[in-house]
């Protein structure tokens, strides 16, 4: 082979190979870990004093936007109040949000970029199962705290000690809707209609659930599972009219809740609704002003009194979010333990030692925010133990407790 | 070197002609020896040089230039369509799952691909006397088909997350950092690329080309033309089904709704951007779709918050989309061409200096 | 009894669906039939289409009277738009440029229309009450749905008058028959190809803003193209009547397998029929066969 032949062959590689060097060069020795992607969200004024990073891995766009734009808002909004507050141990708090599509490729890529590029302390936002899964073994290899309010029972019970969960898991939430379902329930025996959404997650709690109320030995005339989607619950009201039921007791989100809710009262019918807490989402409650629905709810709503409630509802209102919105809530109470992580932890606090500090925290003080207590410690992990059970006043026009705290059966 | 033949236009009338440079199959494929350098320039790039960010963004690279390289195969070589290559991928997934439990990685990769393979030959089977668009839509088909299959299998077997996949340990060697990883997908990729540029030098990879250039001709002369569309489909799918698996095993975790026909539509971008039936298109295609988001958010660092992170995957799709859409219509050959046209003076020059010192 | 109730039930509920699904199979059928190209992005169509609507009626809040025919201009202005812009540069380039263009063409038009828009869903005007008759059998029909399925029938019954009586509609056969033969009749073939496109454009925006008072505007929607594949190829590809037939078992078979299997069936079902059609009978029951020139 001629040298001629040579060039004319591997040119092509050749070039490639001398243009990749001399971008890698480049590259690494000016990002050298160094956040230069991170957005600040204090706005205002420059990180002079070193500032915290937390970042939030979410769904930003695709069916479940709502879900991730509201928990990004609400965290965002924390993190401001925060930072016009005097920070954390003096420091503010750089927030930066990823969109994760929906993807898993994505979200795992967004987890990379957080953790190399941005050096974030932890990550928040998460929302779809398989997502956390498969990002929770890159975090525990990286020391990085994922904080989510998407609970279900096998992120809740592994013994990973990398995520901390704010929020309650499905499966474990039929003792307490049934036990308040008792104290509606008067003289006689009560017939139960179980409603809950097609998830694996509740398949599983409609079982638990049709335990729970043939173990106090009232019948179950009616079982149905709705579509995630569905935007028509009239077909499910019938049902539950035609069926005799005195109760309804289930798993609803707010859309579906307010769907099936109108339906029913439209039928006619004025049976009380006992509903877990994915329907507790003040604006759907406020909207329906229903005296006989029941929500169980491990968060504070707008209209409660507490300090961290009106910190809330006037931060809320400055960014231009309606404090009522689902989800919003969640995501500055995810803010919150983040926080409070943070200052137990002092600066710089990188991942593994905001995970030290996370679950040596103990209580943490959530100002009103939570209908219960908030805690994590090195066996519990799951936050949140709890709530209470409301409903509209129609008088007060707010929600009003009407049960004590109701917790669930963490064990 | 190269005998560069125009062949006649086979288009409908009216249509303005295109101009296929047929080359010798042998020519077709990537060499032996551009492989084993390219892979040892990248492996030392990303081993010294590349942040680990980069390094991450190397390793999904890798694994889509497996999936485009094959996919190359079957649409570039031998001209059939397919957007079924999630399905593939999944196929391979799900496989590597159950295999998995037998022989670890390895054995998942392989009976991944074998899966895979399988599931290629049957459409390929089916697809036979299909064209153009008929042909799209059974691949299509396929697509929602096997999303179904993983769905009934999740639910069946108590998995809403989908299934992990341990990190896996190929005999003493274990997979745990990025820069092994780097080097499990390289060797893959090569063994592939090495694999294809066999088939392309023999009567396999001729015979593709013949029904790539004119199908009916093809027959006339005596090339098995259904036979040989269902090798095409079967090993393009076999070599996609190695990858998925491989990359499986990267992420960790198995899940139907990974496998959706937007990322069957990237990776069918990933070829047709890189240019259809080019020796480095598809790896270059790859690249490109692979770190657009990558690119585009590196080009925003240092505007605050707000449009950009909020709308990244819009902007992402937008870009991605407008590049489709500007490749075929202004250089339908695609970056591999786009890439010639810049180094081919520089090449030229170099040989000329070359000769002028005497060889 | 039960099984009365249930085939009532698909029946209606079909019919409904049927009258969303059948302005995009038309849509796609007329621009087969003159660009000789799938479009993979007639659900896109539908998308801008409805948020055409959006743009009028809920926030420059012009009247619906006037929403809907603005939206509907829109639509067609942004069909001519796309083949000026991107077809007419890709004609006869095969199968593969074909496609890949509109693939291409889908994600543009949904992330332009989420950039302009912001990603959220959107609930627009419904000029129709949504407080439903009660019909024997538990079927709940809305004004909303009695206002799609007459208007769809209104619609594509116009379509196939213009296309068999007028001579725009006599053009657009002798192009997709012949291009050739339809210029040395002085037709100007280009003008009646773009203006297809137009029309194929408006179709899918009267599907989408259906979809979109039926439930709500969001991306679901883009799912609409790919959903009509099976119903075009039944009919033909370059049928009309095919596809309007088509579009019905769609709805008709969606229904049943919902409530028979359940909602996540219906994909599956639908796909491997098409797979099933695609082997037995690819050119469908309506349409030409296609020679093959070698």
């Amino acid at each position: 082979m001629t040298i001629r032949h040579v060039l004319s062959s591997y040119r092509i590689p050749a070039l490639l190979a001398t243009a990749a060097v001399l971008a890698a060069t480049a590259c690494s020795s000016s990002s050298g870990g160094s956040s230069q992607s991170s957005s600040s969200s204090s706005g205002s004024s420059s990180s002079s004093a070193g500032a915290y990073t937390v970042g939030a891995d979410t769904s930003l766009s695709g069916p479940l936007a709502f879900i991730g734009t509201a928990l990004a808002a609400g965290a965002k909004e924390y993190f401001d109040y925060v930072n016009a507050h005097g920070g954390i141990n003096g420091h503010k708090v750089n927030f930066v949000t990823t969109d994760d599509t929906g993807s898993v490729n994505t979200a795992l890529t967004n987890a990379h970029q957080l953790v190399q590029q941005d050096q974030v302390s932890a990550m928040t936002g998460w929302i779809l199962t398989n997502i956390e899964s498969a990002v929770q073994p890159y975090a525990e290899r990286e020391s990085v705290p994922m904080v989510t309010q998407g609970c279900d029972s096998t992120v809740a019970t592994s013994s990973s000690k990398v995520v901390f969960c704010v929020g309650l898991p499905e499966t474990l939430e039929d003792q307490p809707l049934v036990d308040f379902a008792a104290t509606k329930v008067g003289g006689s025996t009560p017939k139960i209609a179980v409603l809950d959404m097609d998830s694996q997650a509740q398949i599983a709690l409609q079982a638990k659930i049709v335990n729970d109320v043939k173990a106090k030995g009232w019948p179950v005339v009616l079982k149905q599972i709705v579509s995630l989607t569905a935007t028509d619950e009239t077909a499910q009201a019938n049902a539950v009219v035609q069926s005799g039921a005195t109760m309804v007791i289930g798993s609803l989100d707010s859309e579906r809740e307010q769907l099936f809710v109108q339906a029913l009262r439209s039928a006619g019918s004025k049976i009380p609704v006992v509903n877990f807490d994915a329907g507790a989402t003040f604006a759907t409650l406020q909207k329906l002003a229903d005296p006989d629905l029941f929500v169980y709810s491990p968060f504070a709503f707008p209209t409660d009194t507490g300090t961290g409630v009106a910190a809330f509802d006037q931060e809320s209102q400055s960014s231009g979010q309606q404090p009522g919105t689902a989800y919003l809530v969640n995501g500055w109470v995810e803010a919150m333990a983040v926080g409070a992580g943070l200052a137990k932890c002092g600066y710089p606090c990188p991942g593994s030692k905001l995970m030290t500090a996370m679950s040596g925290l103990g209580q943490i003080n959530s100002q009103g925010m939570t209908t219960g207590p908030f805690k994590y410690t090195s066996d519990f992990y799951l936050g949140l133990s709890g709530g209470k059970f409301y409903t509209w006043d129609g008088s007060g026009k707010k929600l009003v407790a009407v049960s004590g705290f109701m917790p669930i059966d963490a064990s | 070197m190269s005998t560069t033949v125009k062949t006649p236009v086979a288009d409908p009338p009216g249509s303005p002609g295109q101009r296929w440079r047929l080359p010798s199959s042998a020519e077709a494929a990537v060499s032996p020896v551009a492989i084993v350098v390219g892979c040892l320039v990248v492996l030392a790039l990303a081993w010294f040089a590349f942040t680990p960010y980069y390094l991450y963004l190397t390793v999904l690279t890798a694994f889509a230039c497996i999936g485009a390289a094959a996919l190359n195969l079957q649409m570039g070589y031998t001209g059939l369509v397919s957007i079924g290559n999630a399905g593939f991928m999944a196929v391979g997934a799900f496989t590597a799952v159950w295999a998995d439990h037998f022989g670890g990685l390895l054995a998942g990769v392989l009976a991944g691909g074998v899966a895979a393979g399988i599931v290629g030959l049957l459409v390929g089977a089916v697809a036979m006397r299909l064209r153009g668009f008929y042909l799209v839509l059974s691949t299509l088909a396929l697509q929602f088909v096997v999303a179904f299959a993983g769905q009934e299998i999740e639910q069946a077997l108590n998995k809403p997350a989908g299934f992990i996949l341990p990190i896996p340990s190929a005999g003493p060697w274990q997979l745990g950092s990025d820069r092994s990883w780097l080097m499990f997908a390289l060797i893959l990729l090569a063994i592939e690329l090495i694999v294809i540029h066999l088939i392309m030098r023999g009567r396999l990879g001729r015979a593709f080309l013949a029904i790539r250039e004119h199908e009916n001709a093809a027959g006339v002369v005596g090339v098995n033309v259904a036979l040989h569309k269902m090798l095409s489909s079967g090993i393009s799918a076999a070599m996609i089904g190695v990858g998925g698996a491989g990359l499986a095993y990267y992420i960790g975790n198995v899940d139907y709704s990974t496998y959706t026909l937007d990322l069957a539509v990237s990776y069918a971008a990933m070829v047709l951007i890189g240019g259809l039936g080019s020796k480095y298109g598809p790896l270059l295609g790859a690249a490109l779709v692979t770190l657009l988001p990558a690119l585009l958010s590196a080009l925003d660092s240092g505007s605050s918050a707000g449009y950009f992170t909020q709308h990244a995957s819009s902007i992402d799709l937008l870009v991605y989309g407008l590049l489709i859409i500007v490749i075929v219509i202004v250089e339908p050959g695609g970056l591999a061409v786009l890439l010639r046209r810049l180094t081919d003076p520089v090449g030229r020059q170099l040989a000329r200096i070359v000769r002028g010192t005497g060889s | 009894m039960n099984l009365l109730t249930d085939i009532w039930r698909i029946v209606v509920l079909g019919v409904i669906a049927g009258g969303i699904y059948a302005p995009v199979s038309a849509g796609l059928v007329i621009v087969y039939r003159s660009s000789r190209l799938l479009n993979f992005a007639q659900g896109a169509l539908c998308f801008t289409g409805g948020y055409a609507y959006y743009l009028c009626a809920d926030k420059i809040g012009m009247p619906v009277g006037a929403a809907i025919p603005a939206a509907l201009v829109i639509a067609g202005a942004l069909g001519l738009l796309i083949y000026f812009l991107l077809v007419s540069p890709v004609v006869g380039r095969g199968p593969i440029i074909a496609i890949m263009v509109t693939i291409a063409l889908s994600s543009v038009l949904e992330a332009a229309v989420f950039l302009i828009f912001g990603s959220g869903q959107q609930y627009v005007q419904n000029p129709f009450s949504s407080h439903g008759v009660r019909l024997p059998g538990n079927v709940v029909v809305t004004p909303l749905d009695l206002a799609i399925v007459i208007g769809s029938v209104v619609i594509l019954t116009a379509l196939a008058a213009v296309l068999r009586f007028t001579p725009f509609g006599v053009a657009v056969r002798a192009v997709s028959d012949s291009p050739l033969l339809a210029g040395y009749w002085g037709q100007n073939s280009t003008r009646v190809i773009a203006w297809t496109w137009a029309l194929s454009s408006a179709l899918s925006a009267v599907a989408g803003m259906a979809y979109a008072m039926n439930s709500v505007l969001d991306s679901g929607m883009l799912t609409l193209g790919t959903l009509v594949f099976p119903a075009v190829i039944l009919g033909g590809m370059d049928s009309l009547g095919g596809a309007i037939l088509g579009s019905l078992l769609l709805g008709l078979a969606v229904q049943s397998t919902t409530l028979y299997l359940g909602a996540q069936w219906s994909d599956f079902v639908i796909y491997g029929a098409l797979m099933l059609l695609l082997l037995v009978r690819p050119y469908g029951f309506f349409g030409t066969r296609e020679v093959v020139r070698l």
